[in-house]
């Protein structure tokens, strides 16, 4: 099938995640031919969602069930004088570990636990937590202690109701099916300010529901919709395959970043949607509790005091411009942030919300870094809302195959299961191609491959580190409430291990994750090297938010379905002598929860690459372009006559736009500027705009004012938005 | 939760932090502002939606009001099985015999004033010319509601590949009810010699009808055979469904990073009576 690929590219890249699409759309934007394969059979690579079956594949994938195979070639009728080649691991080694389990018994098992002999693993599993089973309050009180000992202040507080609302509400209505914490609920609270429509339709949701749970009793689930009160099995699950998206390496955008930044200004936002994070939240003394970020949140905490609020909002305000106030940190920029935040007056409450859920860092970051992360939280607050958070809908797989349409739509030539058995190397040692897994040669200028797919001897690794990982599916929130939406994020310190906090993100089914009633936490922690075991690593923190296996408690989620796993990434490397020039390796998904040092890496490597060149440029608009029946000209015939490698060469020196010539006849601008609006009817809107933009840039310069960033205030934020020059109605006018 | 989701602080948001509004179920959108009381600043325009798919909307043209619609149609298929054409014969109204891969563009939109009150925007995706392998990124595929697979009659190999391409659509993407996304098979370059299974009608609808496509067509471009009518077709079949899963499409606050201007001029012009 793939017997008519070209011989010839400009670039070859190898890998579809997120540097090396990144760097493949770059390419393709600016006229360069792009071959982009990957040795798996889907998109994203060490990035990728899956649904629930494919996950299952690739845990078979990377037990070493169904690779690649190197192709028989005879070698020396592909090469030419002086040229040599090195051959590649076709398998990634990353992962290890992997365990898949279906807690969620099918109907004839349910309470059984033993004994039923088609699921072994499942009573392997079962009988495994027997053993470590806990019973929760016994738990809860655990979990107390451990919390005195990491800070005894948050004791000081007399225990509030917190925001069990939405427990007590569920306890209250005594449900046969204790799970119905999600819907049900009389919208009728305190708060909320619901217009009559929508208790309307949580009513009617709500009636439906009652109906649904006596169809429920005896035909145990055929339909998809009702869920609140059901008992997930299995098969349930099972049936349910597509509506997971599980994430090997789930990433959070921050609404001020550079990924977000790069999306709007490549346009390929386009291609994404997203949903914000809603929360974030902190377990103290064994509750969870939504931390106040914005100004908003800390007035009307209430787990907060006077007195701390005023502190907080100090501190935040102070930390929104702190590069401005040097001589504040000076002296402790080098030491942890913990103790500048000690000296900073903070009281444990609020250190512990600045350090775990605002800068997210460690015990052992220091003040540069805890306040350059405060600051960035701080900043991203507010633009999209009250959160500093995007999480992209259907999971951040999705991410990668956002710039590989962009590269496909320009052009590039996507290809998956395929990829270099080896690369081929002159005695200049320079890379002039690849062999592919299907024995083709095709040369190349530039090969960009992913580490994991690098010869050994390309890349010294200096130091190496490891992650585990785990994906739970869970029947309800880990603090539910009115709203079953909420997309929460946490950092939980493990009190035995400081220095290895866990990341927690909970997915609700609306985040395009999972169906509806369900939800995917991700967790993800560091563990050193010399450990092998995640569970163990994670027990801690799964046993704190979730309900032990067997179990049925009406606060806690229940696990349904888990996978745990352990990745190395590599941390360091230096590339060693025998990598050819022209070979660039991009790196893996690291620790990072978000994308943004992925988006410096990609634009370093092409701005070193192609200095003259715009990085991801905006696209021209559709109507930018005039369609001529190609019979009417000559110079496409010429153009067709050349080789796809030298007449992209040609092209290119002419700018993007005109790469085009290529494809749909002739592609004529109307106008020099290059990939901003041109039509003369737009050319209004395009100055107005630009005014706009220039505005903001210089309000962004001079730094978002605390009122901004602190009130999730869109009003004023909004300016700062409304700047780039694309006009997605009016473009659907004018086609009119 | 309805689509105003007020209790919770996520609304639809489009890339200049305007908040809009995805379309109620009764396909109406209510043009007045209403109050965040966490936020205190949301309005929910008669904004513009972004994302694609069964979106409608209510547009005050005039004083009447005209229902619309916006729909993702893709087409797919091997490599030279006129695609590109169809697309081209289809939105531009004409054909060229020089076969050229699409650069540059997601999708084409053909505008049809389907009936008095209705107008249907079609996007069509053509496949990039270049993700020719069948290694479609879900990206192309997300929030389709209808799609073309195309062969080519004087060659059986590309019909062969079109149970593959189906089977990668339905994998890939589907309605909001789990229902398959409606698929029209199109027999194209039908004014050339035939090869295979399509010489034989009865076949063809059985082979259908086992593979779930709503039905087949030959076409041609190039004579412009057939492809108003399959489009009709498919449409007819998309606005059928649209009724029936209206009501699923709803609770998603959604935010795309698309800048939207008229909605932020509407947001500018309501400003003042919620701030």
């Amino acid at each position: 099938m793939a017997d008519d690929l070209p011989n010839k590219f400009d670039v070859i890249v190898i890998g579809t995640g997120m540097p090396e699409s990144i760097l493949a759309a770059a390419f393709s934007r600016i006229g360069q031919t792009v071959l982009h394969i990957d040795r798996n059979d889907y998109y994203s690579g060490q990035w990728a969602s899956f649904n629930l079956e494919g996950i299952e594949k690739w845990q078979k994938q990377v037990n070493g069930e169904e690779g690649l195979v190197h192709p028989e070639v005879d070698l020396p009728s592909l090469l030419k004088d002086g040229e040599k080649t090195q051959i590649l691991g076709l398998m990634d080694n990353s992962y290890s570990n992997v365990k898949i389990v279906f807690s969620a018994k099918n109907s004839d098992d349910v309470g059984i636990h033993e004994g039923i002999g088609d699921h072994e693993e499942n009573i392997s599993k079962s009988s495994e937590n027997k053993a470590d089973k806990v019973n929760i309050d016994k738990d809860q009180a655990d979990n107390k202690t451990k919390e005195e000992g990491i800070g005894k202040e948050w004791l000081e507080k007399p225990d509030r109701e917190l925001k069990e609302e939405g427990n007590k509400e569920n306890q209250d209505k005594d449900c046969d099916y204790t799970s119905s914490t999600e819907t049900g609920d009389t919208p009728v609270k305190g708060e909320s300010t619901d217009t009559s429509e929508e208790q309307h339709t949580e009513c009617e949701a709500s009636s439906a529901s009652t109906e649904k749970e006596d169809v429920e009793v005896d035909s145990c689930g055929t339909e998809t919709k009702m869920t609140e009160c059901e008992k997930w099995t299995e098969d349930k699950l099972r049936r349910e395959w597509r509506r997971f998206n599980l994430d090997l390496a789930p990433r959070l955008l921050y609404c001020g970043g550079k990924m977000v930044e790069l999306l709007i200004t490549s346009d390929i936002a386009k291609y994404c949607e997203f949903k914000t994070v809603t929360r974030m939240l902190t377990l103290l003394k064994g509750k969870l509790e939504k931390v106040p970020c914005s100004r908003a949140d800390v007035f009307s905490s209430k787990e907060v005091s006077m007195l701390d609020k005023r502190m907080l909002m100090k501190f935040l305000t102070f930390c929104a411009e702190y590069d401005k106030h040097p001589e504040d940190y000076q002296d402790f920029a080098d030491k942890p942030y913990l103790e500048y935040l000690e000296h900073k007056k903070l009281s444990g409450n609020v250190r512990h919300f600045v350090q775990h859920s605002i800068a997210m860092v460690t015990d052992k970051a220091t003040t540069a870094e805890g306040l350059q992360k405060t600051q960035k939280f701080l900043m991203s607050l507010g633009r999209y809302g009250n959160t500093a958070f995007l999480w992209p809908l259907y999971g951040s797989g999705e991410m990668p195959q956002s710039f590989c349409r962009m590269s496909a739509v320009f052009g590039g030539t996507y290809c998956l299961r395929m990829t270099a058995s080896s690369i081929i190397v002159d005695s200049d040692n320079r890379c002039t191609g690849i062999i592919n897994t299907e024995g083709q040669r095709i040369d190349c200028r530039w090969l960009i491959m992913e580490q994991s797919y690098a010869p050994e001897g390309y890349l010294h690794i200096t130091s190496q580190r490891q992650l585990c990982r785990c994906i739970l599916v869970t029947d309800k929130s880990i603090l539910p409430t009115q709203d079953s939406n909420q997309l929460s994020l946490l950092q939980l310190p493990d009190p035995n291990n400081p220095d290895y906090p866990t990341i927690i993100m909970e997915l609700p089914s609306t985040a395009m994750a999972c169906p509806q009633g369900l939800y995917v936490v991700h967790l993800t922690k560091e563990i050193p090297l010399s450990h092998s075991n995640p569970e163990e690593a994670l027990k801690y923190a799964v046993s704190s938010l979730f309900a032990e296996e067997g179990e049925h408690s009406s606060e806690k989620p229940s696990i349904l379905w888990s996978l745990y796993f352990t990745q190395t990434f590599c941390d360091n490397s230096v590339p060693s002598d025998s990598k050819p020039d022209n070979v660039i390796i991009t790196s893996g998904p690291g620790v990072e929860r978000d994308l943004d040092n992925t988006v410096t890496e990609a634009q370093g490597i092409f701005e070193n690459l192609m200095p003259e060149e715009e990085f991801l440029p905006r696209p021209p608009n559709p109507e930018d372009i005039i369609y001529i029946d190609e019979e009417e000209t000559t110079a496409n015939q010429n153009a067709e006559n050349q080789s796809d490698f030298s007449s992209e060469k040609t092209d290119q020196s002419e700018g993007k736009v005109h790469r085009t010539d290529q494809s749909e006849g002739k592609v004529h601008k109307t106008d020099q500027s290059d990939s901003d609006v041109t039509s003369e009817q737009a050319e209004n809107k395009t100055a107005h705009s630009e005014e706009k933009h220039s505005d903001s840039t210089e309000q962004e310069k001079s730094g978002k004012s605390l009122e901004q960033c602190l009130t999730g205030d869109e009003e004023k934020n909004e300016q700062k938005n409304i700047n780039i020059p694309q006009e997605s109605e009016d473009k659907h006018d004018k086609e009119t | 939760m309805g689509s105003l989701g007020i209790s919770s602080d996520v609304k639809v948001i489009d890339m200049e932090g305007t908040v809009v509004e995805r379309r109620k179920s009764n396909g109406i959108i209510p043009n007045t502002a209403h109050t965040n009381g966490f936020l205190n600043d949301s309005v929910y325009t008669n904004g513009i939606v972004k994302s694609l798919s069964t979106d409608d909307f209510v547009k005050k043209a005039g004083g009447g009001e005209k229902r619309e619609h916006l729909y993702k149609i893709l087409v797919i298929g091997e490599l030279g099985t006129g695609k590109t054409s169809i697309i081209k014969r289809y939105v531009h109204q004409f054909f060229s015999q020089h076969y050229r891969a699409t650069i540059g563009v997601d999708f084409a939109l053909k505008v049809l004033n389907w009936d008095a009150d209705t107008i249907v925007r079609l996007q069509l995706w053509d496949i990039a010319g270049q993700e020719r392998f069948g290694n479609m990124t879900r990206v192309y595929y997300k929030e389709a509601v209808g799609c073309f697979i195309v062969f080519d009659v004087t060659r059986a190999s590309t019909f062969d590949a079109v149970v593959k391409w189906k089977s990668d659509l339905d994998s890939k993407v589907q309605l909001s009810d789990s229902s398959p996304v409606p698929c029209v098979l199109l027999a194209n370059k039908c004014d050339q010699a035939k090869e295979g299974l399509v010489n034989n009608a009865n076949q063809m609808d059985e082979f259908c009808k086992e593979k779930g496509f709503v039905g087949w067509f030959e076409t041609s471009a190039k004579e412009n055979i057939n492809i108003d009518d399959a489009a009709r077709f498919l449409v007819n079949q998309i606005l059928t469904n649209d009724k029936n899963i209206r009501a699923d499409e709803e609770d998603r606050d959604r935010i795309t990073l698309e800048n939207n201007r008229d909605s932020s001029r509407e947001k500018e012009k309501k400003g003042g009576c919620c701030s």
